[in-house]
């Protein structure tokens, strides 16, 4: 008889209790604190959620890198289930930057893409996700499917760099303005709200991360439990 | 080489002395998606666990 | 199916038999003794040396299986040819003859496996297994298919195996037959040693176990894949001692040492480039596919002179890329299907050592296609330039493309997308190599004043980072 995990409720309970919290703090002060980019406009305090989404993105792969070296070396399926996981809310906060970060280019440059280091590195990132996500959904064989992910995991993270350095590489051969922020410096109001909103996205990202980990483990068990009915005879739930 | 030039120029910024609020609906835009895509993963993700956890009670029974 | 706490040991000049109903694990123990299959826990040793360690002592194994691991364009004569130069067997073309005798094999050597009856393949087969002399030797249902008079012959060659101090282990249904030959029985059921019978011989296996082992149906394993991980326990150990063990003398005779890794480099490309002779399976695809790709873009784009010079790399690397992609996709499917990739698997050969060969076969491929492609693209779009550099950036981009393809390529042909797949990992990955070479061609063709030398170093760069990956990662990719 599996039983559920009590203790860990507990905690992701408080995670969640605590994300509520941070990100109360967080809206209040993009909304109300951090002041009015002057050569932008309002559409400037998307920053304060686009760009933790994409340190949050970058960091989803960081452990999707070392979820797979770990499954790869210890071989046990939990690494993985931490992969799996990773990979889809990876997946999600990468979509959300590019669609916001596209927003935010249309009034600020006057175009909804371009093809600069940054922007072409994380569509690359979302694109090697999506390769991951159909690799799992095409080998059948969980134990396999395992360790074609973990190899894809790693494949990708050491490619990423690579990419955006050969990008910037290219584009350094024609002149690009560099000009993004109004000022080359973030005043103090700023540089508090975005700390404080990076905090409320990765409490978002290990709130989500603690619960589809979990989802993966249930589905896992399952699996099992599933497998040891029919090898008993027993008629499928 | 005319059809190449476009690739990799970074467009103009618009001019400093345009309205503040002029952006607002990239703002609004912006802020929409990111809800929705946050609070409607943490409801699917909350759904499907439920129904893990069901099936998980099927099967030990 | 899942084996649960499985501990045989066998000595020289033994003969066991591994009875059991349909699904007992009697194949699954039999591919965890070859080292083909790793065990969740447990080990594999043989002379006290663990199989795992070294992919040399795979040469100590000959296994025999529901699949004989024949490749079926070729003919048994070639398929014994190559496998005895990766298992570094002596004097080949004699041994070849003797074993081709010893299973009646001689009449059918020089046609194709294809056209060969399933139990003259499987006489193939055995003959494979006996090519480089091993010690041990796992056979799996030596004797279906085969009449009483073929029966009889397998025995007696059993029997002779056993004198000369070799272990056998073999499966059966037949339990008369199997009685007539082993000295041992171990019984096997859902996983589980069930019993283990000891002479004296004859030992009596039809009379004691004719209805629970002989033709039960167990129950087949459904749901999900890969019970073999998620299993609780299973703890496999067979020690098998030849004469006189130390690891130097552990060699299947006297006379053959280990093969070096060069002769079973060649051996795997050699064979590979046979296949694909015979077959032209990939060379003709990838080649019409990278000229029609060519043909294509003179549609798509305006390609005037004075464009050319700055959008012909791309068009030129584009239908390099996608022409390429067919190849080493087709080569590990032809493996994966005809059964033919658990031979390499069971050979003592290094993964790395293999990931280099296949890679080496696809390069040759590659290098085919390319030569018909480029003077393809220079006489077509008219272009000018200099033609060194040129082929310098191609080769050397072709390399770090063909190592990503071959390992992706391994990858994809184990899903069930196949060569779907292979595009959707392939090209995110390659995104830096498709910008080196692009802009390296383009200096080649004179569109532009920087320099050649950066962009070469960052295409060798991803070169040397994907091969060491390939060698790294292989493994991890081919096991079971």
């Amino acid at each position: 008889m599996i039983v559920d995990d009590r203790a860990g409720n507990r905690w992701r309970a408080i995670l969640v209790a605590a994300t509520a919290l941070m990100g109360a703090i967080a809206l209040v002060m993009v909304v109300g604190y951090a002041p009015t980019d002057r050569v932008q406009g309002i559409v400037q305090r998307v920053f304060y959620f686009h760009v933790p989404m994409a340190w949050t993105a970058y960091l989803a792969f960081l452990v999707v890198l070392v979820a797979s070296i770990g499954y790869l070396w210890k071989r046990d399926l939990r690494w993985d289930a931490v992969a799996r996981a990773s990979v889809e809310v990876g997946l999600l906060f990468t979509t959300l930057v590019l669609i916001t970060g596209s927003l935010w280019g249309k009034p600020i440059w006057n175009t909804w893409w371009t093809w600069d280091a940054r922007l072409t590195s994380t569509l690359v990132l979302w694109f090697t996700y999506v390769a991951y996500v159909m690799l799992r959904a095409y080998t059948p064989d969980l134990e396999r499917g395992a360790r074609f992910g973990a190899v894809l995991g790693i494949l990708g993270f050491l490619d990423v760099p690579i990419v955006h350095f050969s990008v910037q590489w290219w584009r350094g051969l024609h002149p690009t303005p560099v000009v993004v922020r109004s000022d080359p410096q973030l005043p103090p109001e700023m540089q508090v709200t975005l700390l404080v909103s990076g905090i409320a996205m990765l409490l978002l990202y290990a709130t989500f991360m603690a619960y589809r980990t979990r989802l993966e483990l249930i589905r896992d068990q399952n699996g099992l439990l599933q497998e040891n009915r029919e090898v008993a005879g027993v008629a499928p739930a | 080489m005319a059809c190449c030039r476009r690739i990799g120029r970074w467009p103009a910024l618009p001019p400093p002395s345009a309205d503040p609020m002029a952006s607002v609906g990239y703002l609004i835009a912006a802020v929409a998606v990111t809800v929705a895509g946050l609070v409607g993963y943490g409801v699917t993700l909350a759904r499907r666990i439920e129904e893990a956890r069901a099936e998980r009670r099927d099967l030990n029974r | 199916m899942a084996l649960r706490d499985v501990t045989l040991a066998m000595a020289a000049g033994e003969c066991v038999a591994l009875v059991g109903p349909n699904g007992a694990g009697k194949t699954t123990l039999l591919r965890a003794l070859t080292g083909v299959l790793r065990p969740t826990r447990g080990e594999v040793r043989l002379g006290g040396l663990e199989l795992d360690r070294s992919p040399a002592l795979r040469r100590t194994i000959g296994f025999m299986g529901h699949n004989p691991c024949l490749y079926s364009d070729l003919t048994p004569r070639e398929n014994l040819r190559f496998y005895g130069r990766v298992y570094g067997v002596a004097a080949l073309e004699h041994r070849i003859g003797v074993v081709l005798a010893e299973t009646e094999a001689t009449a059918v050597a020089d046609r194709p496996v294809r056209a060969l009856s399933r139990g003259t393949q499987q006489r193939v087969s055995l003959a494979r297994a006996l090519l480089h002399e091993p010690w041990v030797l796992l056979l799996d249902e030596p004797d279906t298919g085969l009449d009483q008079s073929a029966q009889d012959r397998v025995a007696a060659l059993l029997r002779r195996l056993k004198s000369e101090g070799r272990a056998v282990l073999f499966t059966s249904h037949r339990l008369e037959w199997a009685e007539t030959l082993a000295d041992r029985a171990i019984v096997l059921r859902d996983g589980r040693v069930g019993d283990e019978i000891a002479g004296p011989r004859p030992l009596a296996l039809a009379a004691r176990y004719a209805s629970p082992v002989g033709t039960g149906q167990a129950p087949s394993p459904g749901g999900r894949a890969a019970p073999e991980s998620g299993a609780p326990a299973s703890a496999i150990a067979s020690q098998v001692a030849p004469p006189h063990v130390t690891a130097a003398r552990l060699s299947p005779s006297g006379r053959s040492s280990a093969p070096g890794i060069l002769t079973q480099l060649v051996a795997v490309v050699a064979k590979d480039l046979l296949l694909e002779w015979r077959t032209k399976d990939a060379v003709a695809a990838m080649l019409v596919f990278a000229l029609l790709t060519l043909v294509t873009f003179n549609f798509a784009l305006d390609l005037r002179p004075e464009v050319m010079a700055a959008v012909g790399p791309g068009v030129l690397w584009v239908a390099v890329v996608f022409g390429s992609m067919l190849g080493p996709g087709r080569s590990f499917i032809r493996e994966q299907e005809g059964g033919t990739l658990d031979g390499l698997l069971l050979a003592p050969l290094d993964r790395s050592a293999l990931f280099l060969a296949k890679l080496a076969g696809n390069l040759l491929v590659m290098a085919v296609v390319e030569a018909v492609s480029l003077p393809a693209f220079i006489a077509l779009f008219d272009v000018r330039g200099a033609l060194g550099p040129m082929a310098l950036v191609l080769v050397a981009g072709t390399v770090g493309l063909g190592a990503v393809e071959t390992l992706l390529a391994a990858v994809a042909a184990h899903t069930r997308a196949r060569e779907v797949m292979l595009p959707v990992l392939l090209l995110p990955i390659i995104v830096p190599i498709v910008i080196g070479v692009v802009q390296a061609t383009g200096l080649a063709l004179g569109s532009t004043t920087a320099h050649d030398l950066p962009w070469l170093g960052l295409i060798l760069a991803f070169d040397a980072m994907y091969l060491a990956a390939g060698i790294a990662v292989f493994e991890y990719v081919l096991e079971e």
